[in-house]
């Protein structure tokens, strides 16, 4: 799953994603992919690199409760320098 | 905010980096990472079918009986029997049962290297070790609500085996590399095949783990001791494979009767191998007598010849002297007990005492003859030599 606000550029990492063989990606913002899972398995999170700190650490700890086992990805912008 | 931030303020966290834009090869081996990890720490799937428990033997409605009783209290059960006789479909029946929302989650202590182990089932924390790259839970936090099977217990190195008798005490863990207490909410069941009270005059198993662990104890019949069972293991395989394959099988008569002659050492897993190579043999077909392996075929020939051998003995120790029925009658029940003794008594003096070539030499399984000494009050330490 990948999580980020602009669904512009989630489109895109999940393109890269599924283009690297892992099937099944799906997108979506921090307030709704909880409820967007629901019952289902995640193999991983990717964590946009718009989010704010404040929704990357509420993010990370629903994710601790889910399953602390599940991998998160985190994505930064590369610095300009 | 940044991967190397993050991990400080959330060190239990499997946290990789990358990046944006992504580049393809750094995508690329994040995602085998992960794929590797997953392959390490792969939660035991459900596997509806095969946690049926099949049968009706005597033996196996017992074992049905007790997993009732046990399933829906958080007592820990010890699951023993040989190799292949179906501990983990005991397992998975009794969680099943137990309502616990958890997963079920199954290690096999025999199948991890010693080295391996104790960040297997109890995690590790990031740089805990040279490879340990990101925090992990380990399996016991996994099981977390759920059940947790410790299969082949009784291959568990014995610095291990302290570790888990402190988290039976204490229902806490201490993930490798960290000092931090854990509560762990899971229901214990441990299986072996070893027989426990010898490793623990071996000193290869503790005596306090031994009794922490036999809470609830099960023990599974070898499957030649529950001949009953295996009509009704056959059909079940017969349907699932056949199901699988979209072929239909049916085996005959006299096919049927060599199997439930047969000794099965390697129990119902060996029952199931020989329906599954039947199904790619004679996909569609009737399984005759004559389709089936040699070997199977011929150990069964060979088990068959026992009673005969074994009644030409008989008749040359009575010397062919039929019994007859005295004038005043007689108790049949309490006169055929007093034979079976003394068969029992001199399989026993035959064998130097060793129960199974006992069991053998009378044609009957060993948990049969073990459970007719005790019963018979029998000495089993008895010699040839008088």
């Amino acid at each position: 799953m990948v999580v980020n606000r602009a669904g512009a550029a989630a489109d895109n990492l999940k393109e890269l994603i599924e283009f690297m063989d892992a099937p099944n990606v799906c997108t979506a913002t921090p307030a709704k992919w909880r409820q967007q899972i629901g019952d289902s398995r995640l193999e991983a999170v990717f964590i946009g690199p718009d989010l704010s700190d404040k929704d990357v650490r509420a993010l990370v700890d629903d994710i601790g409760r889910l399953d602390p086992n599940i991998p998160i990805v985190m994505l930064s912008e590369e610095d300009e320098a | 905010m940044i991967a190397s931030d993050l991990h400080k303020e959330y060190p239990w966290a499997r946290l990789h980096s990358l990046h944006y834009p992504v580049r393809l090869d750094a995508l690329g081996e994040v995602l085998t990472e992960i794929r590797a990890a997953h392959r390490q720490t792969d939660h035991s799937d459900p596997k509806p079918d095969a946690g049926r428990l099949i049968g009706h033997s005597a033996d196996t409605t017992i074992v049905r009986r007790l997993i009732e009783q046990v399933a829906p209290s958080l007592a820990t059960v010890l699951i023993t029997g040989e190799s292949g006789t179906g501990k983990e479909v005991v397992a998975r029946q009794i969680h099943e049962k137990s309502g616990r929302k958890g997963p079920f989650v199954a290690v096999n202590c025999g199948a991890i290297p010693e080295n391996l182990l104790e960040s297997e089932l109890f995690g590790h924390t990031r740089g805990a070790f040279t490879g340990a790259v990101s925090a992990r839970a380990g399996r016991f936090e996994q099981a977390k609500g759920g059940t947790f099977f410790l299969d082949e217990i009784g291959d568990m190195p014995t610095v291990m085996q302290v570790k888990l008798l402190r988290v039976l005490e204490e229902r806490v863990i201490e993930r490798v590399g960290s000092a931090e207490s854990i509560p762990v909410d899971v229901r214990l069941i441990a299986a072996t095949h070893r027989d426990l009270p010898k490793r623990i005059e071996a000193g290869r198993f503790r005596e306090d783990l031994y009794y922490r662990l036999s809470v609830f104890p099960i023990e599974i019949s070898p499957l030649r001791d529950r001949s009953a069972d295996i009509a009704p293991l056959v059909d079940e395989f017969i349907r699932r494979l056949c199901a699988e394959e979209s072929v239909s099988i049916q085996i005959a008569g006299d096919a049927m009767d060599v199997l439930q002659q047969y000794s099965w050492p390697g129990n119902v897993r060996e029952l199931a191998n020989l329906i599954e190579r039947l199904v790619v043999v004679k996909p569609n077909g009737n399984v005759r007598r004559r389709d089936l392996p040699w070997p199977i075929v011929e150990r069964e020939e060979a088990q068959s010849a026992k009673p005969r051998i074994l009644s030409s003995k008989l008749d040359a120790v009575s010397g062919g002297v039929h019994v007859s029925l005295p004038s005043n009658g007689l108790d049949l029940k309490q006169y055929l007990a007093k034979i079976e003794q003394d068969m029992i008594h001199q399989a026993l003096v035959e064998s130097d005492g060793v129960v199974q070539r006992a069991a053998e030499l009378l044609g009957v399984g060993r948990t049969t003859l073990v459970e007719k000494i005790r019963r018979y009050e029998l000495n089993t330490a008895k010699k040839k030599a008088h």
